[in-house]
This record gives structure tokens, sequence and C-alpha cells, in this order.
């Protein structure tokens, strides 16, 4: 279907593209994308590897299925490739990949009945026992509580979405507010439920 | 010691990487997805530009459309002369390449080019003034849009009318053509120097093919420097978009979930009684829509707030 060889090769920096080597690595996201957008295809590999594995386990413990990750994985990245043209450099480039990633995730959630991201207004004290509340959370709690990674995936819709933006995307609470649109108290607090509880799983 | 007090002190010590959650979340976070994908996306993605691996060059600039602005300003400099030529040029060559012998054609093309050349050095010369001008900030807003009027050019004519309604967004047109002048107007000058020097030594002895090919090379030009007036519009449009807008009442209760960052002024609710001081804030949203629902916002502007970047994470 595609024109390149699929040998099932990981994609690291040694198979990228030999002329991929003279591309100064230290180039910024946003001047990768410009480039990409000027028909520089190499220049996305390199943002492509850069962030393939962030956005990865940022979707994978949102809906905690391989299939399903890569699937939704690759609909992220494709519509970033369908909308090079229109890409300014007004934000960062992370926030722009996040976003996208961010609202592929709730259509998912959308379509599998997770209303876990329309609950924005509910205080994290009262979404917590509402999740802890159903029977298959606890089941699921107890069963993954053995890695720190299944603990994240146990958190509160909205508490591991902060979360994982905080650890996989690296950013601040200020730009975690603004992908989000909520205020940064909410994201602080959002994050502050988070740590606690993965606190307890570390230390029981 | 209370629990949020505690729940505080956890937060911080998170954020300070000193309890070592981040460390023990991350040496577990090592899930990448399957080769397939890689493969698919990569695909796709030299698919969507048409071309295989491509060779990387070092970005000439971080904002394209404001060298290739200046680039479009002094090149219909030269076009609005060189144009007129080229009418007439055609009109001449016409006829001579069908009757006259191949040496007399050779003559007057010759000729026409260096009176082109000639010329193209005047609007450069022309043009260099107006550019350093607003480079060295010589000159009045009011000063260049007298000059725009007597150059009677595309992107000046773009930057009279901004302004004559937002000296705010001159200003700003003002500091980018400065900046984007100061990269690439020498490179341009030479460019074109270097295509009169060549005119004037090789037009003698210039076959029919190469003239009749100058004469769509020309035309190719003018195309481009349109679609370079094109940047310049851009750039209008931008500094517009950065002027402020007023929230309008009534003021919106549900809004979509789209991520166009606005910076909002809002109103602190703080009242000084001694005396004066600031009762607003800037505030990023992200969008218009949400920034305008809250009611404490009185306007926006497009775009995160300047102060967003340099706001260290508390």
């Amino acid at each position: 279907m595609f024109d390149t060889a699929s040998d099932n090769r990981p994609l690291t920096p040694e198979a990228l593209t030999p002329y991929t080597c003279v591309m100064d690595q230290d180039i910024a996201d946003e001047e990768l994308m410009l480039l990409y957008q000027q028909g520089d295809a190499a220049a996305f590999e390199i943002l492509y590897l850069r962030h393939k594995g962030p956005v990865y386990r940022y979707i994978l413990r949102q809906c905690r299925e391989e299939e399903t990750a890569n699937e939704l994985f690759q609909d992220v990245w494709m519509k970033l490739i369908q909308n090079h043209g229109g890409y300014e450099v007004k934000a960062k480039f992370t926030t722009w990949l996040y976003t996208i990633a961010r609202h592929r995730i709730i259509d998912y959630y959308r379509q599998t009945g997770n209303r876990g991201y329309e609950m924005e207004d509910i205080n994290p004290d009262t979404l917590t026992a509402i999740e802890y509340d159903q029977p298959d959370v606890q089941v699921d709690l107890q069963q993954q509580v053995a890695s720190l990674s299944a603990a994240v995936e146990s958190l509160p819709v909205m508490q591991r979405d902060v979360f994982l933006l905080k650890e996989e995307a690296g950013m601040d609470l200020e730009e975690i507010a603004t992908l989000t649109g909520v205020n940064k108290e909410t994201v602080k607090s959002r994050l502050r439920y988070a740590v606690k509880k993965l606190k307890q799983v570390m230390n029981p | 010691m209370t629990g949020n007090d505690k729940d505080g002190n956890d937060l911080n010590e998170y954020q300070a990487g000193k309890d070592g959650l981040s460390q023990a979340y991350q040496q577990n976070a090592s899930e990448m997805p399957s080769a397939t994908t890689d493969e698919a996306i990569l695909a796709a993605s030299r698919k969507a530009v048409g071309s295989g691996p491509v060779r990387v060059t070092a970005p000439f600039s971080s904002t394209w459309h404001v060298p290739v602005s200046i680039a479009a300003v002094v090149v219909l400099s030269v076009l609005v002369v060189f144009n007129l030529p080229n009418e007439s040029e055609r009109a001449m060559f016409t006829p001579a390449i069908e009757n006259l012998s191949e040496v007399a054609t050779q003559e007057k093309t010759f000729d026409m080019n260096r009176n082109a050349a000639v010329s193209q050095n005047a609007a450069i010369s022309e043009s260099n003034v107006i550019l350093e001008n607003i480079i060295s900030n010589d000159v009045s807003s009011e000063q260049v849009s007298a000059e725009s009027s007597t150059a009677d050019l595309p992107a000046f004519r773009v930057m009279r009318s901004i302004t004559s309604d937002e000296e705010t967004s001159f200003d700003e047109i003002r500091e980018e053509t400065a900046m984007g002048t100061q990269q690439q107007l020498p490179e341009s000058i030479s460019a074109i120097n270097s295509e009169v020097d060549f005119a004037d030594q090789v037009a003698p002895q210039m076959p029919v093919d190469t003239r009749t090919q100058l004469l769509e090379d020309s035309d190719t030009v003018t195309t481009n420097s349109l679609t370079a007036t094109m940047g310049s519009s851009d750039i209008v449009v931008t500094a517009q978009r950065k002027s402020n807008t007023e929230c309008t009442i009534p003021r919106p209760e549900v809004c979509a979930e789209i991520y166009m960052p606005v910076c909002a002024v809002r109103d602190t609710g703080i009242r000084c009684v001694t005396t004066p001081c600031d009762n607003t804030e800037d505030m990023n949203y992200p969008n218009a829509c949400s920034a305008c629902s809250d009611e404490n916002v009185f306007s926006y502007t497009d775009g995160l707030c300047e102060s967003t970047n340099s706001q260290m994470e508390d």
C-alpha cells in the first residue's frame, strides 16, 4: 500500500534515512514542522522520532489497549500530516500535537460511552468517589496496582489526563490549563489528587 | 499539619522531582508504537509532501513570510519599472525575430536589457532608501505613508491602509519589516545586481531561444512576486488579528472545544483605595468564546499572552 519498505525495523536514530544525519538534532520542533511544510520529509522523521513514545504512552494509558492505542496514535499523526499545510507557529508544537491527541481520545471516549472528559466541573473528590464506587474500577484497581503504570491507568480520567500531560508531554501547569481549557488552580488540584494516589501505590 | 497542607507538600515535592514518583514512572514508561504503525505514518508523511527522503537544509528563518514580504517589496519595485519595457519588448521582438538579421536583433536586445538594468538599479536604490529609513526608524509612519503614496507599490498601499486605522499594527509591521530586511535585503540586492551584470555581459551573444526564455522567466518572476505579495497580506492580516477585540453582550454560554488560544484582559476584582493600581490581568483562554464567557473578561487578543513562556511553573 505504501511506497516504502515494510521490514518491521524499529525506528531508531540509525534507522532514519541517510540524509537525516545532516540535520541539526537541536532544531526546534516548530522549525522542523515548518521544514516539513516546505516538503522536507526527513524533518518529519525527526519530529516523529522525538514525540512518538510520549504521545503513544499518553494514548495507551488512556485507552489501556495496545491495539486501540496504535489505531488512535496513527489517527493523530495522520491528522497532523493532513493539516501540515495550515500549520502556523502560534504556540508550541507540542501544544498542537497533544491537542490533536486529546481530541482524538475524547472522540474515542464518546464512541465507547465513557463520559469522563465531560465531567469538567465536578469536584475531583466527587469524581474520585464516583469512579471508585464502580465495581469494575475497584476490581481493576486491585489487579493493576502492581505497577505504577497500571496505577496511572486507574486514575480518574481528568487526573490521569493532567498527570500524563505533565509526565509524557513535559508541560507545565499553565500549558496544561491552556490545552485543557480549565484554569490553573483546577489543573493543580487534579494533579495534587493524582500524585496523592500514586504515592499511596508507591508507599502503601 | 492538615490534609491539604500535606497534599500541597506532596505536590511541591513531586514538581521538584524530590519524591521519586516521576523517576519511577519514567522507568516504567517504555512502551512504543508498533513498527507497522511507524512505517505507515512515515510513508504517509512522505506521500503528503510528494517525496522520498529529502536532504534537510538549515532553515533560513523561523518565519518565512517576513523575509518573503520584504523580497516582494524589492521585487515589485523592480517589476513596476521592468514590466513596462517587457510589453514593448514583446512587440518589438516579434518582427525582429521574423524579419531582421540575427545581429540587429541582438543589438536591440542588448540595449533594452541595459535600459532595464539601469531602471532596475534606480528602483533598487529607491527601495533601499525607504527600507533603510524604516530600519533606522528615521521616518515616522506618516512619512512612510506619504512615500508609499508616491511609490504606489502594493505592499506599501497595504501598510498605508493599516497606518490609517491601526498605528500599533503598523509599528509591529515596521519592526518585522526591519528585522526581515536586515536579514534578506543584502542577499536580494546582490542577486538582482548579479542578474543585471549577467544581462549586460550576455545579451549581445544571446540566441533567439534564450531571449524567448528570458521573457518567459520574466513572467515567472512576476507570478512569484504576486505570490510574495500575498505573503505581505498575511502579515497585515496577522497584525490586524493582534488588535484587541471587545467581548460583546450577551456573553456566550456554550462554547465549542476548539483550541485557538487568546490572551484575555480580565478584571481581577482588586480595587485599591489609597493609591492607584492595575486591577486587570492577562489570562490565557483556549478560544475567544470561552474568554468572553467569563464575565470578568473585557477583551482579548489572538494568541497566547506574551508572558506565558516566561512564567515559571509553581
